[in-house]
């Protein structure tokens, strides 16, 4: 017996000792693609943080977050999670449609006349499938390989008002010189979060009617709840990421577009680009492997017959995503070719970091400038043979005034264009307010 | 540090190993430099506290042997007193000021593990005034059994006789080597692979918007989930703790026997935390007089103070009331008719309660724990909702495991070999073999990306 318990000893020995070399020898790791963000790195040393105990928790932190084979691990862990699940069968069956509980599935091949753009009508949804409640607050409704990741809506901070105010504030800022556009992009969640899920997220609807409620007239609202609306058998949005898809922008730029007065060619005028297996972020926030296995195609689209330049002016940033630096303006590419297919939605312009112009030979005098989050990124593209000039700025990376950089480009047009979860954080309101002038 | 950490795993625990099998003829000095170091990781100015602690015991001890009573009490005074200030002495403070009596509230940062090392040194002390057990001549000796880095931050409470022998003269073989690692193991999976996730469930039910929506069926999930993660956590804790101590040659006292097995509460109590059970039976409840003289009132005070050990906050207070008054009960009406009741009712009733009793601990906001109590009871506005019927799909077979393995599964496996009328060593050791790879790989990889990772006894 003696012997056999030697031979335990020698295997778990043998199994620790492999563990210690590879988490204590092999390279560490720096960036997690599963998690998108950079590890961390060993921590400063000092003696104060030694007596508070902050550096050898940090030391410890560190081990455990950039060990080698991170992802791999990671992976291996998900793959174990997901074999808790008691299966269920994966059928989805999307039913969804506006202004009814009970109708089909109703697609508007055409854009009906304009209409008010705050008189909307709540969109009532009935999609049936298994849905669970993974990390972070996301909804995985359906199995691999056609599983669809939500991001729940909460609405916790109630920031819609100080939103709304300085939406106003913009508008008399500029008064009629400038025409200020106010677009809230709802989110996935609000179409096709399944029936049995619905408490795990707040309806964005509500939200929506008290918003426009709250902007002044003077503002012109584009409205996308209804339009969004009206194409949810299409992809508009991405099934394992965030943001919405280039298609649900395309909608959005052409509601805008006929908001403000200008066109925009049909989606065939387009020149059509596919990034394959495109996983996105909802895999790294949800840690659902059914996510992972459940690539999609991004398919995005360039504009033909319209000749433009993209002048970037770049924004360096520490690791704590602090502006840190500006790099002097450069020429680029407005869709950039991204490596892998992990980081496809970073084919518009690269980053959120920079400040983009974008001159075309449009045949139209205005000038627009589009402030917006992540989600605005995809709606530029749609417009550059709408406007002469079309400027992008990120609201949380710009160290300017809008007042001055407005009145130096000749700005005509602004478009506000930002997710709805944005819109209710409450620091959007402050962040939008501090760089007006 | 905790023993579920990937630094302590695979950085501290080799290398303390190495330099263990290296200076064999060191081996305390090595024990304790590791154990220091251990501690001061995670509490690098309290180190000072637990050493001036022990050097105090340390005379104490001596003292005790020349001066008997009188020394005694310094000791149990100064040990008590060190607990109250820096457990204890914020929370009253700032419930004086609460009532408006101007005091000031002290912010004193709770050292990690202050409960479990100084019961061990009044366990120390109270032996040694008995006379069950001589003083501790060595300091490095004494300083090794109060900081020994196996039990010393959660347990369980070693008493100094288990191990005074083996501090000087303990041995080591295969078998204490192989049972020790795969106790370690055992109780490394516990932790991680049952109890980290089981805290998901808990946490998503019992926290934030979970608890503001709670629903009747989401409160008895969530507690339900609480229920299980805090005995994989702790008994995992405690597996881990004597499975080094096997591989080093100590061997600690069993700290859990199967408690969700029991058939009342007074049997609950004899099967969970029993390293803090005994403590108070042996230094409390009976020089208190026990069931001779005043026993409600003994019992009463008992389990107020093992309540109000857990910490300092009065839902503490409360859960130990609340058994203490079960168990008084029990005395008289229960266990006297025991017999005559089917066993499945005795165990549904005995689950039922722990399971309330566990509704009370978690809270420590009383708002927060009448909300609980109101769905618990029925009252929330809905039955179930999607959150608490996905947690039950979703975690399937998570829920299936753990219920499993509360009950004394190992226990029955190892019958159910014996009963072989050739045993198979080769099978088994390729088997545990198994359990061991699958043990080791599934912690790790969850253990990567772990946010949950802390272990609940630690903060008491």
């Amino acid at each position: 017996m003696m012997r056999h318990h030697r031979i335990l000893v020698g295997f778990v020995t043998l199994m620790m000792s492999a563990f210690t070399v590879v988490f204590c020898t092999l390279p560490r790791s720096t960036y997690s693609d599963l998690e998108r963000r950079d590890l961390l790195r060993f921590p400063q040393f000092s003696w104060q943080r030694l007596r508070d105990g902050s550096f050898t928790q940090n030391v410890s932190n560190w081990f455990s977050d950039s060990e080698p084979f991170r992802d791999a691990f990671m992976r291996g862990s998900m793959e174990f999670k997901s074999l808790q699940s008691f299966k269920t069968k994966s059928a989805v069956t999307f039913h969804a449609a506006p202004s009814s509980a009970e109708a089909e599935i109703v697609v508007v091949p055409e854009f009906a006349e304009l209409g008010d753009q705050r008189d909307i009508e709540e969109f009532h949804n009935n999609v049936n499938a298994n849905a669970k409640m993974e990390n972070a607050g996301v909804i995985v409704v359906g199995n691999a390989p056609n599983a669809r990741a939500l991001m729940a809506f909460k609405n916790k901070n109630k920031g819609e008002k100080s939103f709304a105010q300085v939406v106003n504030s913009y508008q008399k800022t500029f008064g009629p010189e400038v025409n200020v556009y106010c677009m809230i992009i709802p989110t996935a969640v609000e179409y096709y979060c399944p029936l049995n899920a619905e408490s795990c997220t707040d309806p964005e609807f509500p939200v929506l009617t008290e918003l426009y409620a709250l902007i002044d007239t003077a503002v012109q609202v584009v409205d996308l709840y209804r339009v969004l609306g009206e194409h949810v058998d299409e992809d508009i949005y991405l099934r394992t990421d965030h943001h919405w898809s280039p298609l649900g922008a395309f909608y959005a730029a052409r509601q805008f577009a006929m908001v403000s007065g200008v066109k925009v060619p049909e989606l065939e005028d387009f020149e059509s680009d596919t990034i394959k297996n495109y996983v996105g972020s909802m895999y790294g926030f949800s840690k659902d492997v059914n996510v992972k296995k459940s690539p999609e195609d991004f398919v995005y689209y360039k504009p033909l017959d319209v000749d433009y330049t993209t002048v970037y002016r770049k924004y360096d940033l520490d690791e704590a995503y602090q502006i840190v630096g500006e790099e002097p303006a450069h020429q680029g590419e407005f869709f950039v070719k991204v490596s892998g297919s992990s980081s496809a939605y970073c084919t518009f312009m690269g980053s959120d970091a920079r400040i983009t112009q974008v001159k075309s030979n449009a045949d139209c005098p205005r000038r627009l400038l589009v402030m917006k989050d992540s989600f605005g990124n995809a709606i530029p593209g749609y417009l550059f043979g709408s406007f002469e000039e079309v400027h992008v700025i990120d609201f949380r990376y710009f160290t300017y005034t809008i007042k001055d950089y407005v009145e130096e480009h000749g700005i005509t047009d602004i478009l506000m264009a930002n997710n709805i979860s944005h819109v209710c954080s409450g620091a959007i309101g402050s962040a939008y307010k501090k760089i007006l002038k | 540090m905790v023993f579920s950490d990937l630094f302590f795993l695979f950085a501290f625990l080799p290398a303390f190993a190495l330099c263990y099998l290296l200076f064999k003829r060191h081996r305390n000095a090595v024990l304790v430099a590791f154990s220091l170091l251990f501690y001061a990781w995670g509490e690098p100015v309290y180190v000072l506290l637990m050493l001036a602690s022990v050097v105090v015991n340390y005379f104490v001890g001596l003292g005790i042997a020349k001066k008997g009573k009188p020394a005694l009490v310094i000791g149990l005074v100064f040990n008590l007193g060190v607990l109250a200030t820096f457990k204890y002495l914020s929370f009253f403070c700032a419930e004086l000021l609460s009532l408006g009596i101007p005091v000031k509230v002290p912010q004193i940062a709770l050292p990690i593990g202050i409960s479990f090392y100084t019961f061990q040194s009044i366990s120390y002390l109270i032996d040694v005034y008995r006379g069950t057990t001589p003083p501790q001549r060595r300091f490095r000796d004494l300083l090794l059994y109060i900081s020994m880095f196996p039990q010393l931050i959660a347990g369980p409470i070693v008493r100094y006789g288990t191990i005074a022998t083996e501090i000087t003269d303990r041995h080591v073989d295969s078998k204490d080597l192989a049972e020790g690692m795969m106790r370690f193991l055992r109780g490394l999976g516990k932790k991680v692979i049952l109890a980290n996730q089981l805290s998901e469930i808990s946490s998503l039910m019992l926290t934030g918007s979970g608890l503001e929506n709670l629903s009747t069926l989401g409160s008895w999930v969530g507690i339900v989930a609480f229920t299980l993660q805090i005995y994989f956590d702790f008994s995992g804790y405690s597996d881990m703790a004597i499975g080094i101590g096997r591989c080093l040659g100590f061997h600690f006292n069993e700290n859990f026997n199967h408690p969700y097995c029991c058939d009342s509460i007074t049997d609950f109590w004899r099967r969970w935390h029993i390293s803090l059970g005994t403590f108070f039976r042996d230094y409390l409840y009976i020089p208190l007089g026990g069931n001779r003289r005043h026993q409600a009132l003994n019992i009463l005070i008992v389990w107020m103070l093992t309540g109000f050990w857990h910490g300092a906050s009065w839902n503490f207070l409360l859960w130990g009331v609340f058994y203490g008054l079960i168990v008084m009960l029990e005395k008289y009406t229960l266990l006297r008719v025991k017999e005559r009741i089917p066993r499945p009712l005795l165990h549904i009733y005995s689950l039922v309660l722990v399971i309330i009793g566990w509704g009370i601990f978690y809270f420590e906001d009383f708002g927060q724990m009448k909300h609980f109590f109101h769905a618990f009871f029925g009252g929330a506005e809905v039955f179930s909702d999607f959150t608490a019927i996905n947690t039950l799909s979703s975690y399937g077979w998570l829920w299936v495991v753990a219920i499993v393995f509360c009950l004394p599964v190992r226990e029955w496996l190892n019958r159910w070999v014996a009963r072989w009328n050739r045993p198979r060593p080769v099978l088994l050791t390729a088997v545990r073999c198994i359990v061991a790879l699958l043990l080791l790989t599934a912690s790790v990889a969850l253990l990567v990306g772990a946010t949950n990772n802390a272990f609940l006894y630690t903060r008491f």
